[in-house]
This record gives structure tokens, sequence and C-alpha cells, in this order.
């Protein structure tokens, strides 16, 4: 249906909506993470590894989810406590350790990264976990667990007093953000065949944080179109040729400064 | 000595981080801001450097004037044009750290741009004589750096004890309220400030430039990650944690190359600073600001 | 109402609207025929149509299928390895100059992209020259990591692809049969190249420093495996072996580290940029031991603009030898410098062969499209290349490996150019 660079363009996006997804969830519980990236990795390593070792694609992916959202809550227990800036800091920590271990794990490549994946990723796929995970989201917001979410995101001395277990409610909004960008990374590594820890880093997190506070936190709709227009943009820009990302740049910018809210400006994160 | 050789070598290295992360401790200090671009800033610097001696014929002192000017002017634009707008608006606390990611990528995309993605050549200043200092041998390019680093260190140690904007500086990033109460213009403070951080960070670029003979658009974006890094060891908005986090980052990279393997290099920096959040997360040294949280 | 219209859409293609139907034909001699018939003359509407399809049989028969043979070519023309690239692209303009046509397979027609030296993107490039542009088959990647990672996706694809220049080992073996390597392997070069480096030293090497950059696929496979290899075969020691990574500048703590050894001599295994840095920092601390580098140097002159007068005396292998006497290297030399104002490094020579080769395989076989057919012979082309004569490399035989078989030369850095070390 589509030629190969629709569909890549397309596969990619939908990544990218997983990726927003993972920031989404821990920011609606007011953890505002900038290692996502980390994340994407051990979910896209486990599932490479797994799937050379002939295990289903599906259980492979399962897999990188679940040893990210694993990884998530063993790093998140020490770290709630921490607080605003300091838990910014701690999370993209967090991502530059991940990518120097990818880099010494030898037999998961090291820096020359590990190639000769499988191609198993498919539109179909990438938009049906898509898809699952964002009614997931969706749903959430009127079970007790999502509302337990935001309460704690508003106020957490008053979300205690109402009986919420704070510690256990934030960790499984991180533990569920990590396992979503473990989803992400399985399905990027089965489609671009080849992964190396550079493909993490601080740029891939810095740019879910940016999908999530362009497009707004209010609802799992921002996410999606701060994801759509820092994915697509640049391709409807193609005609700036050399310029474009700097145009993209300026947009950025332009934004920050007059919709600081986010694009679909439900609710701007009220404080940190 | 080969230890004493290797350290020499980190605080080299680790002088040039120093430099740059006070500039991001001033400017969180003052404007709570994770500055992202402030890397980028640093390789702008250095391209500076590179023309004033291309096309200037300039030596190292004037190439250094040239990129500290230049890039205090840049400091300045971007705070008109990226912060200062946010400011007014009354924006979120996201908003600017938005906008900073986005004058990075803009920075670095109109470097490549001019200069290509891959390495410029920097023409060597020094002629590399060796000079023995008790058993350590230094280079003339080492000492320069380590020398105009110590020095621009004390210059602002000075400047923020003892002159008048210096300790306008402090009494706003202590609180911009009671700076203001106090009649402190806080606006030109920040303009200052960028400006000052700028310029700093603009001669580490050159001091870099003239250490390792080449330079490139994506210098800046490890020491974007690095600079946060550095003053969360050291103290957020902290100068002197800026400076001896600077330099403790130097020295642990060195060390970790030196003696393990290149591919550990970011993992002790990364894990200390994981270690710091745990057990000090204020810092070494508290600065001023940091007490507040 | 007789209207007839003719637009010519592009030099290929014309639309000839014609009663109110729209030909079009991509033929200049059958729209002539069809713009001449429409004339009112009185010829009714199917005879005209007769008097078209007897007109286009004519001239189908008369002149021939003109069809262009499509080649991908994927190289890093920008990123750390542009270097390579540069040199590459000298070499195609130079050849396409002359050879760009096939006879009766027509022309060839080559579709370039940037890799970046990313092996991501070539991976992407591999499936968009496959599936959108239909090559034939595909010249390249240039670095082994890049080839490593685009390999399965073209020997999925049943695409030949063949690499001018990847050495590290097993990588044409690990995709056969579509992947082939036109370039010799690290593991024979560097048994070569140490055992000529050994044997003309003043003081013998005992013990050596080995560098090797961790990030880049091939230096790093070198300077773990195939390096220590055959330093041990050549009874030498390798007393510390120390990593960078690729896009390094900073050196100074590896160099301490190997001062304080005290080696006989030192080894690199890295790219031109790398390999100049560290070369320079070597000598700026101080030691003035030999220095041998790796094949993956590929002689660009990059890496004596780096190092300066550090490299002087570097010894490193390469399989194109400049200075030999052969007539068509002394053409390809002087043609290569007066396009370019560049000596030609490794990888110009590289690519030029593997362009000829290529050549020589759709020429051998006639008409060529990019039905499978046509791929599955050129692919054979290659399997069984045994003698072939390429201009700059002589005799080239494709071994089962789909490795070539190549005798290294040996180059040393002196008075800043790379020249013949006999």
């Amino acid at each position: 249906m589509f030629n190969s660079y629709t569909e890549s363009l397309a596969v990619f996006f939908g990544i990218n909506v997983l990726m927003a997804f993972s920031v989404y969830l821990p920011s609606s519980a007011g953890l505002i993470s900038l290692g996502q990236g980390g994340f994407m990795a051990i979910g896209a390593y486990t599932s490479a590894l797994l799937t050379a070792k002939d295990v289903p694609f599906a259980m492979a992916l399962a897999a990188g989810a679940v040893v990210a959202a694993l990884i998530g809550v063993l790093v998140a227990a020490p770290a709630i406590r921490i607080r605003g800036i300091y838990l910014i800091i701690a999370t993209l920590g967090f991502g530059e350790i991940v990518r120097v271990l990818f880099i010494n794990l030898e037999f998961a490549g090291g820096a020359s990264g590990l190639s000769g994946i499988r191609p198993l990723t498919t539109l179909w796929y990438v938009v049906g976990v898509c898809f699952f995970v964002g009614l997931c989201l969706w749903r959430l917001r009127t079970l007790t667990l999502g509302r337990a979410i935001l309460a704690v995101h508003e106020d957490e001395t008053a979300a205690e007093a109402m009986g919420i277990k704070l510690l256990q409610t934030k960790l499984i909004a991180f533990g569920g953000g990590a396992a979503i960008a473990g989803l992400a990374g399985g399905l990027f590594a089965h489609y671009a065949l080849f992964i190396d820890p550079e493909q993490f880093g601080f740029s891939r997190s810095a740019e879910a944080f940016l999908f999530v506070v362009l497009g707004g936190s209010g609802n799992p709709f921002g996410p999606i179109i701060g994801a759509a227009i820092v994915t697509l943009l640049p391709e409807v820009l193609r005609f700036l040729q050399d310029w474009r990302m700097s145009f993209f740049a300026v947009l950025l910018i332009g934004c920050a400064i007059w919709r600081p809210g986010g694009l679909v400006a439900a609710r701007p994160p009220s404080r940190l | 000595m080969v230890f004493l050789q290797q350290l020499i070598n980190g605080v080299m290295l680790g002088s040039t981080y120093a430099l740059v992360a006070i500039g991001y401790s001033l400017i969180f200090g003052v404007l709570r801001l994770l500055h992202f671009a402030h890397g980028e800033v640093f390789m702008v610097g250095a391209f500076i450097g590179l023309g004033a001696v291309v096309y200037l014929h300039a030596g190292p002192l004037v190439a250094l004037l040239c990129a500290a000017v230049g890039c205090a002017v840049l400091g300045i634009v971007i705070e008109f044009v990226a912060f200062r707008p946010i400011r007014r608006r009354n924006g979120s606390l996201l908003a600017p750290i938005v906008s900073s990611l986005g004058v990075g990528l803009l920075l670095q995309e109109v470097a490549t741009n001019l200069f290509g993605a891959e390495q410029t050549r920097f023409p060597p200043q020094f002629e590399g004589e060796m000079i023995r200092l008790g058993g350590l041998f230094v280079t003339s390019t080492q000492l320069f750096i380590l020398g105009t680093s110590f020095v621009l260190m004390l210059a602002v140690h000075l400047f923020v004890s003892y002159t008048k904007y210096g300790m306008a500086m402090r009494a706003s990033a202590e609180s911009t309220d009671v700076a203001r109460l106090l009649g402190i213009n806080v606006d030109t403070v920040i303009v200052l400030t960028f400006a000052f951080a700028s310029a700093l960070g603009g001669i580490a670029g050159v001091l870099v430039g003239f250490a390792f003979s080449a330079i490139s658009p994506f210098m800046g974006v490890s020491m974007s990650v690095k600079g946060v890094a550095i003053m969360l060891i050291g103290g957020l908005g902290s100068i002197y944690g800026a400076m001896v986090g600077g330099l403790i980052l130097g020295i642990v990279e060195v060390m970790t190359v030196g003696y393990l393997a290149s591919s550990y290099r970011d993992a002790f920096s990364f894990a200390l600073l994981i270690i710091m959040l745990l057990v000090r997360p204020q810092g070494l040294f508290s600065g001023a600001s940091a007490a507040k949280r | 109402m007789r209207k007839r219209r003719t637009v010519v859409v592009n030099r290929n293609v014309f639309i000839v609207i014609h009663n109110n139907e729209v030909f079009a034909i991509d033929n200049v001699f059958v729209a002539a025929v069809a713009f001449l018939t429409s004339r009112d003359t009185g010829i009714g509407v199917g005879m005209r149509k007769t008097m078209i399809a007897i007109g286009l049989s004519a001239v189908a028969m008369a002149t021939p299928a003109y069809a262009d043979v499509q080649i991908g070519v994927l190289m890093p023309t920008s990123g750390f390895a542009a270097g390579f690239g540069l040199e590459e692209q000298g070499s195609i303009d130079l050849f396409m100059k002359s050879y760009a046509d096939l006879g009766p397979a027509g022309k060839l027609k080559l579709v370039i992209y940037d890799t970046r030296g990313e092996p991501a993107q070539a991976i992407s490039l591999t499936k968009k020259l496959i599936d959108s542009d239909k090559v034939t088959a595909i010249i390249g990647p240039y670095l082994s990591g890049e080839s490593e990672a685009a390999f399965p996706v073209a020997n999925r694809a049943a695409t030949p692809i063949v690499t001018p220049s990847s050495a590290k080992p097993g990588i044409a073996a690990a995709n056969r049969p579509w992947a082939f390597r036109f370039s010799s392997t690290t593991d024979k070069t560097d048994k070569a190249l140490i055992e000529h480096w050994t044997k003309k030293q003043p003081k013998p090497i005992k013990n050596v420093v080995l560098f090797y950059d961790g990030k880049d696929a091939v230096s790093s496979s070198d300077g773990k495996t195939v390096m220590p290899a055959a330093l041990k075969a050549a009874n030498v020691n390798v007393l510390d072996a120390i990593s960078f990574q690729t896009g390094d500048v900073d050196f100074s703590a590896q160099v301490t580290r190997a001062k304080a050894l005290n080696p006989d001599g030192i080894v690199v295994t890295a790219l031109f940029t790398e390999a100049g840095h560290l070369v320079s920092e070597l000598r700026k601390q101080g030691m003035t031991q030999p220095i041998a580098a790796g094949v993956e140097l590929s002689l660009d002159h990059k890496f004596i603009e780096i190092a300066g007068k550090a490299s002087e005396g570097v010894l490193t292998a390469a399989e194109f030898n400049r200075d030999s006497p052969k007539p068509t290297v002394v053409q390809f030399v002087k043609d290569y410098e007066a396009a370019t104002h560049h000596l030609p490094g490794n990888s110009s020579a590289l690519m030029y062969d593997t362009l000829f080769l290529m050549r020589h395989c759709i020429m051998s076989i006639g008409v060529v499209g990019n039905s499978e057919a046509d791929k599955a012979k050129i692919r054979d082309c290659w399997a069984n290349m045994n003698g072939v004569e390429a201009p700059i490399a002589g005799a080239v035989t494709i071994n089962k490996d789909g490795d070539g078989v190549r005798q290294p030369n040996f180059l040393v850095v002196r008075d800043g150019k790379f020249v013949v070390d006999p």
C-alpha cells in the first residue's frame, strides 16, 4: 500500500508516539524523565538478543518491556524522594549510564553495535502496539490507579492524606513509562536492523521529552500531536534542504515562548 | 610518576570543563535554568577562535579575546531572544528548557552548514616543546591552558566576591525577589550573567582547540550533558563547586582511560553523579540556591 | 472535430492528444509518426491507428531498446568518513567520463547516496535503492560497520552488493551468495605488514603497544583479534592494547600510559582522523619509536595533513601501489591528479576497479534490466571471477568466501607523501 519510504516514515512516527507515551505516563504523576532513551536501549537490546536465539517476536518484545520496567522500578525506588530538577538530572545520568554500559557489553556488540537483527517489525505491528498502549493510557484516567496518579501530581500531601500509597503509585507510573519505552526500543531494533549505544543517548531522551512538552501533557493526545510535529515537520520542510533543522529549532523556540503549555494545552504542568 | 603525569592530563582537561561549568552554574544560579545550549556556545567560541587565527592571523591571546567578546554577544542575544520573552509571559518551568534545546540545535545546525560535519583542523599555536618540571613533562600548550584557566578562575572568584556587579549576581542567585527589594536591577544582572558565562565558555572552546588541534560542530553536545553532571557534583549554582567538579570530572575521565579502557570513560563520571545524588544531593559545595530545595 | 496536440513532457515521454484520446509515447520516432498521421489527410481513424502501429513496430526494430542500467552506490560523502567518500567520488567522476556507455546494454547510471558513515543509514539507503530506485546491483558501503549492517538486507532482497573497501574478516562470508568484497581482508594484510615491518628495523622489535579504535568495526576487530595474531606469529609481544573511540581528539591519557611501558614499536589500527591525532600526540609526548598503521588508514592524505611532521616514517599497507610502472596505473594516477589536484588514495583505486569490474560483468551478459534473472547473472559473474584484468589491481580473483584475493603493498610516509617501501 505504501511505498517503502512512506512506510518507514510511518513506522518511525509510531515509535516516536510510543516514546512520547513513555514520558507522558510518569509526567502525569509529576515525574519528569530525561532518560527514557536508556529504557528504549534496554528494550531494544533485550529483544534483539532474544530474537537472535529464535524467541518469537511478540515474546521478545514483551520481555524487553518487562526488563525495562524492572530496571525502571529498581532505579526509581531509591530516587523517588528526589524532587524537581534533581530528578531530571538523575534520569539524565541514568540514561547516560545505560549508554556507557552497552558500549562495554561485548556480547551485545559493544561500541560497534549489534547488526543482523531480523526484520520483524511491520507497520501493522507498530500501529497495533501504539493503539493498544494509547487505549490503556486513555482508560487509565478513569480507573482508580489513574486517578491516584493524577492526585499525586496535584498535591502529594493531600493524596497521602487520602490514603494513596505515594511510593507505589509513583513506582507504577515510572515503571509503566519504562515498559512503554522498552516496547518502542524493541520495535525500533527490528526495523532499523542495526542498533548501537549512541542511538539511545541524550538526544533521544530529549526528543521524547520534547514530544510531551510541545504537545501538552494533559491527556494522551498531546504526546501524539507532539510526536507528529517533531517527526513529520522535518519531512514537510524537506524543501528547505540544509536549513530545515534550523527552521525546526526556531519553531521550538517560538513554541516555548508563545505556547509553553503545549499545543494541546489541556493542563500545563503546574509545578515541579 | 605515570600517575602524576596522568594527573596533569586530567587537570588540563578538567580545567576546560571547569570553565564551561562555571557558566552553567552562573546561569542556573540566577535563572534556575539548565542551559543546554551552553555547550554549543562553547563550540561557537572554538570556531570564532579558529576564524581569528586563520583570517586575522591572531596570536593565542587575541584569539581568546575574540572568542570571549563574540560569545558574550551571543549570550546576550540568546537571553533576549530565547529566555526573556518566556519570563515576560511567565511560562512554565519546562519552557526555558525547550527553548534552550532549540537554541542548541540551531547553533549546531548553523555551524554544520557553515563548516561541514567533520572535524576542522585548528592550527597548532605552540611549538610543543616539552618542559621538564621535576620528573614530569609538560608541553607548552598544556602550560598555557592551565595557566589561562587558573587565572580566569581566580578572576571569577575576585569578581563575584569583591565587585559590585559580582555581588549583585550572587544576591540575585540567592533570591531574585530579595535582590529586587534591595534595588538591584535583576534584568541587567541576568544579561550580565549570560554575557559573562558565555564568554567563559567561548574561551574554553578556544583552549580546547589549542589543546587538540581539531574542532567540530558536535563538540558541544557531550559538553552539554557533562556540564549538568559537573553542576550536580559540585553543587547546583555554586561557582566553586563548578570549578572543583570540573577538575574532578576531568581527572576521573583521564584516570579511567589511562588505567582501564576508553569505553569506560563516561561510566565513572555518571556513576559518581548517581552516587552524589543519593548520598549528597546538594553537591559538594551547597551553592546558596541549593539550600532552598 | 479533429484536434491534435503534442506535448513534450520530458525528453523521454511525449503525450499526444489525438481525437480526444491520449497516447503516451516514449519514443521520439513513434511520436513523430503519430503526429504526422494525425494531420487532416482524409485518412480514417482506424487507418490512422494501424499506421501508428506499423510505425511503432518498424521503429522498434530499427532503434535499439534504450535502457539505463542502474547501479546503486553507497558512500560516506559527509560526516567523519567523508575523506574516504571524497576519494571515491574522484574515481567515480573519472570513470563515468570514459566508461558510462555500455554498448547494447545502454548506459550506466549510478544512483549515489550518502551514508554519513552510519550503519543505520546504510541499511535504510540499501532498502531505498532496492525498493524505490530498483537498482540491479549495489557498490558499497565503505566502512566495515556499514557493510556488516547492510549486507544482510541486500542478501535477503536477492540483490548483488559489492563493497570496494571493507576489510573486516567474515562479512561477505556471512552473507552468501549475494554479498562480495573487492578488497582483501585484514587477516591477510596484517600478517604481511608485520613481517615486512619487523624485518627492516635496525633495532629488533620484541614488544609493542597496540592502539585501536574500539568503536569502528574493522579497527576494533583488527585491534582485538587480527593484529595480535599477526604479531604473535612474528614473535612480537603485545605489552598493552589501548583503546579509544572514533571521534576522540584527546589521546593524552592513552599516550602517557603507553609511554610508561617503553615499547620497541607502536602499532595503530584506526581510521585516518584518529590515527592522525594519535600519531601527533605520540610524537608530542616524545615517543620516537617506529609506528606501523593497519590498512584502515587507506592511504588517505588527510592522515598526513592532520599529523603533520609527526607522520614521517609511519609504515602502512594498502592494495594500491601508486608508483607502479604499469601503464594503466600511471594513466589513472595522472588523470586523477589532473581532475582533482590530489593524488589518488587507496579508496580511489578500490572504487575505480570495482566500477570497472561491475561494468565488465554487465557487458559480458548483454542487455541487463533489474529482473531477478539479471541480478543472478551479475552475482554469478562476481562469484566466478577468476583472473579478470582490472586496470589498477591487475588480475582479480574472488574466492569462495566472496572476498578479493590480493597482495598488499607497503607504503611509508616520506616528506609528506606516501611512497612505496621496498
